[in-house]
């Protein structure tokens, strides 16, 4: 009994185990690492990643998975980047337009689920290459730098001096994203739907519903990513948001989200975002390179399932 | 809610296609380059495989390859590769059975062509390598990718030898991308030339980028500052890191203000980075030159000299047309908008 404590309690907490200790080490190898400005290059570097990765655990959590994500965060960062620049729109009304076509994207993803009787990650994979065109397209295989200022100060601005706004942001919306989860009858159903939608159905939820509806919360908060990710960099192009797919899956993975839905923790996955955050930036700053760094993310993902293997097992 | 799904659906296409369609502000100018060979027989179809469309520079060329050959008389075509080498298969298998007479290849994986180009051969394709070598093919247009590396380095020593002349080392932070060949080689190119070109500069920290993103640079640019703020001096392998860099130290968090002493220089590159490059000549931007691999304009001459000649017997044996590099910064900038091409820096003046 003892024993299937202890390996639950690692498991639990394996993650935050991890990033001391990756904090610890790169501390002592690198007295650059925990001096204020990394500490806030390191926030920076991954406040888009956790709205995104809060965004793929919702989806996780209904028991789907979204290949697109990426494309629509490139879709929606140059519409926002065009309509500014060509002053189609004032910068407030691009970010509304931006999330809406974000959140229909996504639905649509839903909707196309629903009626092709697929599963989602099939279903992306088509419409990812609806989303790329859509991006080319609009963008016309352009990047769009310059944006104003005003933009750019909605992730760049630093409170105080040292504290980003884009980490205000973040931090406000996993809050938001956290207690509608735990805290509402809806985000409980989020779950139920996920683990089992028959037995959801059969227990008188509207599960195509609550399914339409974590796609509109994952689709808005995909937006804020394509806003937040163009307002870091101050310009945006098509070619901006697919590598983050596979970073906010591996996140979410990391931290133990089920992939057949029902399962997932939100802080979990938040330490998990900055456990590969804090590898990335402590790995560059001490010099080891971009393939050290994929072993060392590997070898974490696949420590972290065998925690998640032997938890289930225990318990 | 179907029925609502459905009417959302459709108008989102609509919107999204109807701007899609809408003008931009700065339009790439495409003009037709005039001839710069005599043909010898009349023109015929022309096709070019490239390797995909993804950024300015590339569907620049798109459109000045159909545009140039077509003032000359040319059926011309162009497909992207998608960076997939099973859709360059299908493409060179389509244009076989077009019986194009002239097919240009740029290679997305070396030898994944082999097969298809000499079936294109075989079936009487004039074939000419672009960039990429092919294990098969008539004639080749390629850059010298060491040769560009280098000529960013001289690029990067005119600033430095005005700007930082007062600087015993000149510290430089070289942003690299090793997981592609061509980068790798112009990183070590750079590594390997740096002491000798600007004497008094020493790489002080290597930052590899593993996708080459804006947002790569920007993280690269806050990284490196964190541990070298020291820094006067960064190389960069590919324009899109560099932007990020400039961004990240124009933005309005950057912390730095004073670009006297700094400076940021890359290769390739399009109009994205003209606005950066033009307010460098103020102190404004640190992103102060890039070197580009011949003009476009210049580019597509050279492939109607290639393809004229590869049918009438000039060029044969596999012979190869090496890439002028051109010198774009502040001072060129214009010169370069306007003409297509940069005379008023050459590499001659390096000495080589």
């Amino acid at each position: 009994m003892k024993k299937t404590n202890w390996t639950v309690w690692v498991s639990n907490l394996s993650l935050p185990i991890l990033l001391i200790a990756s904090v610890v080490t790169f501390a002592l190898l690198n007295d650059k690492f925990l001096t204020q400005i990394n500490l806030t290059n390191i926030l920076v570097q991954n406040m888009h990643i956790t709205v995104l990765s809060t965004a793929v655990l919702i989806l996780m959590i209904i028991g789907g998975i979204d290949l697109s994500i990426g494309f629509q965060i490139s879709v929606v960062a140059v519409l926002i980047a065009r309509t500014i620049k060509e002053g189609i729109l004032p910068i407030w009304a691009a970010i509304v337009l931006g999330i809406l076509v974000c959140m229909v994207l996504a639905l649509f993803n839903g909707a196309m689920s629903r009626i092709l009787k697929s599963h989602t990650m099939i279903v992306s994979l088509g419409t990812m290459a609806v989303f790329q065109g859509l991006s080319f397209l609009l963008s016309q295989s352009k990047t769009y730098g310059g944006l104003p200022k005003e933009y750019q100060y909605i992730a760049q601005y630093r409170i105080g001096g040292w504290l980003p706004t884009s980490a205000v942001i973040t931090l406000v919306l996993v809050l938001v994203v956290g207690w509608f989860l735990k805290r509402t009858y809806l985000g409980r159903h989020l779950y139920a739907v996920g683990d089992n939608p028959e037995a959801a159905r059969l227990a008188g939820l509207n599960v195509w519903r609550i399914k339409y509806l974590a796609y509109l919360i994952a689709g808005a908060l995909v937006g804020v990513t394509a806003v937040l990710l163009s307002s870091r960099t101050g310009s945006a192009d098509s070619g901006m948001g697919p590598d983050l797919t596979f970073t906010g899956i591996t996140a979410c993975v990391l931290a133990g989200v089920a992939l057949k839905g029902g399962e997932g923790t939100l802080w979990k996955v938040v330490v998990a975002v900055f456990v590969l955050g804090v590898l990335a930036n402590g790995m560059q700053l001490v010099g080891l390179g971009t393939y050290p760094q994929y072993i060392a993310k590997g070898a974490i993902m696949l420590g972290s399932l065998y925690l998640s293997n032997r938890s289930q097992k225990a318990a | 809610m179907k029925r609502f799904l459905t009417v959302l659906v459709a108008v989102l296409a609509i919107a999204l296609l109807a701007s899609c369609a809408a003008p931009t502000a700065t339009p790439t100018p495409t003009t037709a380059p005039q001839a710069t060979a005599t043909p010898t027989l009349a023109p015929g179809k022309v096709a070019f495989v490239m390797m995909g469309l993804n950024n300015p520079f590339f569907v620049a060329l798109s459109e000045a390859f159909k545009a140039g050959f077509e003032a000359q008389g040319w059926t011309a075509d162009v497909t992207s590769g998608e960076f997939n080498p099973q859709t360059q298969i299908a493409a060179v298998e389509n244009y076989i059975a077009q019986k194009v007479d002239v097919l240009f290849v740029w290679e997305v994986v070396p030898g994944s062509l082999d097969t298809v180009t000499q079936q294109a051969m075989d079936a009487g394709i004039k074939v000419i390598a672009f960039v990429q070598e092919l294990a098969n093919y008539d004639a080749a247009m390629k850059s010298d990718d060491a040769k560009v590396a280098l000529d960013e380095v001289y690029l990067a020593s005119l600033w430095t030898s005005t700007a930082l002349k007062d600087l015993t080392t000149i510290n430089v932070a070289l942003i690299t991308m090793d997981n592609t060949a061509v980068c790798k080689t112009q990183a070590d190119a750079i590594k390997a030339n740096l002491a000798t070109i600007i004497p008094t500069a020493k790489i002080v920290t290597t930052y590899d980028v593993t996708a080459e993103s804006v947002e790569a640079g920007v993280t690269a640019a806050e990284n490196i500052y964190t541990t070298h703020p020291e820094v006067n001096l960064i190389l960069t392998v590919n324009a899109s890191p560099a932007l990020g860099a400039n961004n990240y130290f124009t933005g309005v968090s950057s912390p730095m203000t004073d670009f006297t002493k700094f400076g940021i220089f890359t290769i390739n590159g399009s109009t994205e980075l003209h606005e950066a490059i033009a307010a460098s000549g103020t102190d404004k931007a640190p992103l102060r030159g890039t070197i580009v691999t011949a003009g476009i304009e210049a580019t597509i001459g050279d492939m109607l000299k290639l393809a004229n000649g590869t049918r009438d017997g000039t060029y044969k044996d596999k012979f190869t047309m090496y890439a002028e590099n051109l010198f774009i910064n502040a001072s060129t900038l214009d010169e370069y908008k306007s003409t297509g091409t940069v005379t008023s820096i050459k590499e001659s003046q390096f000495g080589k």
